[in-house]
């Protein structure tokens, strides 16, 4: 049915739908506040800020011989090698005992002793144990074994401060956790230390994120959000909003426009003054 | 900025507001009685003027119910009285009549009884509630209205008040639900529609639309009711009105200045 008073050609009006959702201010207000709360908590209970830094040497083995025994040679002590790390792991109560006690002196099995403290930098001592849970032990393929050091703090000085005295130190490590194993069946001994992978210390947290960006991140997110679903509830509102809708949409005046009053106008001449006596 | 949480609740802002009728006085802000002017003006250029200067006669309707068209009649009559045109309220909501209560009138007989002739025209006519402003009220609800409009003794009264009156202002029953509107539309002049920002929807007011235009009768406008003053140009009028109008009676800082000046010329004279 076509009217002469209804325009057919209605355009969607993006700017009643924009302008209009910041009508509902308050529902903005509730989502910023709740995504704000929502992130502080994710960064107080579930992510904590970490810096990770990893730094890989290779271990290689100097030989007496060469061919194809001598390359099994070096495969054996790689593997004893390993073996001896995972024992001294195992047998101390893994690195948490050591770390505790930051202790110096730990007994192990085949004779293993570790006897040192290794400098943590200027302002303390890093205890055999506590390197050896940092690293982790694996063959190259060259018949070497890679050796990978693993640090992840929540404070990034903390970070760099150990990754730098597990450089410094280790070749002295391994040297005093290894006195003998290191010689092989075939006089084969411990001789090179590469490192392959320079640390490379983090300068923002590479897993996590603090606190105050979580939290501006959740109330700039949720109500972002919000306001996007606002703009679609008002798109669908098919409600009269304004006298700029009916002129949109119809070919007819608006011959009055009548305004709201407030509560305290009933005080100023909106009330029953007339009394009518019949 | 305080938040009403009944409006957060509710399906629209007007049911918050729902009951409240009001009328203009002596006292009312000059916001709103100059809006009220303003919609008689414009209607008197909507309704063509007529031979022999029969009154106008006017259809307030609305597409739904609670839009507010009983308290814009009875303020649009008011207004019209006090420009001075004879004006006559006719309350044709025989299901929910309203305009008894709204102008604080008595008990008694009216256009129901009128139309099933039990009384007289005379009987149920209010004459002079101001001057120039008669009512004719319903006061009893009818159980079958559509037939009573339809009898030509609506049509009669109708004829009539148009040569006794200028203005002739019905007040009808919303259009889509009831069919009483379109049983009235087209012994008028013409329909203005009032429409209410988050009340109205567009399918109910196109729907309205079609109904006005399938009687064949001339649909004047919309008259938008409850608007926030804030938003709209309510505030260049309240600019306006401290600049130097009063519409409750009280002079001005500057009309008074322009008196007194006047009373010592006066005085010199």
């Amino acid at each position: 049915m076509q009217s002469k008073f209804i325009k057919e050609d209605f355009v969607i009006n993006w700017k009643s739908a924009f302008f209009g959702a910041f009508k509902r201010w308050w529902v903005i207000l509730i989502a910023f506040i709740v995504g704000a709360i929502g992130g502080y908590c994710s960064g107080l209970f579930i992510l904590t800020p970490t810096y990770k830094c990893n730094v890989v040497y290779l271990l290689s083995f100097n030989t007496n011989g060469s061919g194809v025994n001598d390359m099994y040679s070096q495969w054996n002590l790689a593997t004893k090698v390993i073996q001896s790390c995972q024992e001294v792991a195992e047998l101390n109560g893994l690195s948490t005992y050591l770390e505790e006690h930051d202790a110096n002196i730990v007994y192990g099995a085949d004779g293993i002793t570790i006897e040192k403290q290794y400098q943590k930098g200027e302002e303390g001592y890093m205890s055999a144990g506590y390197i050896l849970s940092k690293m982790t032990f694996s063959r190259s393929a060259n018949n070497g074994m890679l050796v990978t050091a693993s640090v992840a703090t929540e404070d990034k000085e903390e970070c760099q401060r150990i990754v730098t005295a597990l450089y410094n130190n280790f070749e002295d490590f391994m040297h005093t956790v290894f006195p003998n194993k290191t010689q092989g069946d075939s006089g084969q001994y411990l001789t090179i230390f590469t490192v392959v992978n320079v640390p490379i210390i983090p300068n923002r947290p590479t897993a996590r994120y603090p606190k105050k960006v979580l939290t501006a991140i959740g109330a700039v997110v949720l109500s972002v959000m919000t306001y996007i679903v606002l703009v679609f509830i008002e798109l669908g509102n098919n409600r009269i909003k304004s006298e700029t809708d009916l002129q949109n949409k119809y070919n007819a005046p608006v011959l009055g426009l009548i305004y709201d009053f407030n509560e305290s106008d009933s005080n100023r001449g909106y009330s029953y003054k007339y009394e009518y006596k019949s | 900025m305080s938040i009403n949480l009944k409006s957060l609740f509710s399906k629209n802002k007007h049911e918050v507001h729902h009951g409240k009728r009001w009328l203009l006085n002596e006292s009312s802000p000059f916001i709103m009685t100059e809006a009220f002017r303003n919609l008689l003006s414009n209607l008197t250029f909507a309704v063509p003027k007529k031979e022999n200067d029969i009154g106008k006669i006017i259809g307030i309707s609305s597409a739904t119910v609670s839009e507010g068209k009983s308290t814009i009649v009875s303020n649009l009559a008011i207004t019209c009285a006090n420009a001075g045109y004879k004006t006559v309220i006719i309350d044709c909501d025989m299901r929910k009549p309203k305009i008894r209560s709204i102008f604080n009138l008595p008990k008694s007989k009216g256009l129901v009884d009128f139309l099933s002739g039990q009384i007289k025209y005379e009987e149920f006519l209010i004459k002079d509630y101001i001057p120039n402003l008669d009512i004719l009220p319903t006061y009893k609800t009818a159980p079958n209205p559509t037939a009573l409009l339809v009898t030509p003794v609506f049509e009669e009264l109708l004829e009539r008040l148009s040569h006794e009156y200028e203005y002739v202002l019905i007040d009808t029953p919303p259009i889509n639900v009831v069919s009483d509107c379109i049983n009235i539309a087209p012994k008028t002049d013409g329909i203005a529609l009032v429409v209410r920002p988050e009340l109205s929807d567009h399918k109910s007011i196109q729907n309205a639309i079609y109904n006005i235009e399938f009687t064949e009768s001339n649909f004047l406008g919309f008259i938008m009711n409850s608007i926030n003053q804030k938003e709209n140009r309510g505030r260049y009028y309240k600019k306006y009105y401290k600049y130097g109008y009063s519409s409750s009676g009280q002079k001005t800082s500057e009309e008074s200045k322009i008196d007194e000046k006047e009373e010592k010329n006066k005085v010199k004279e």
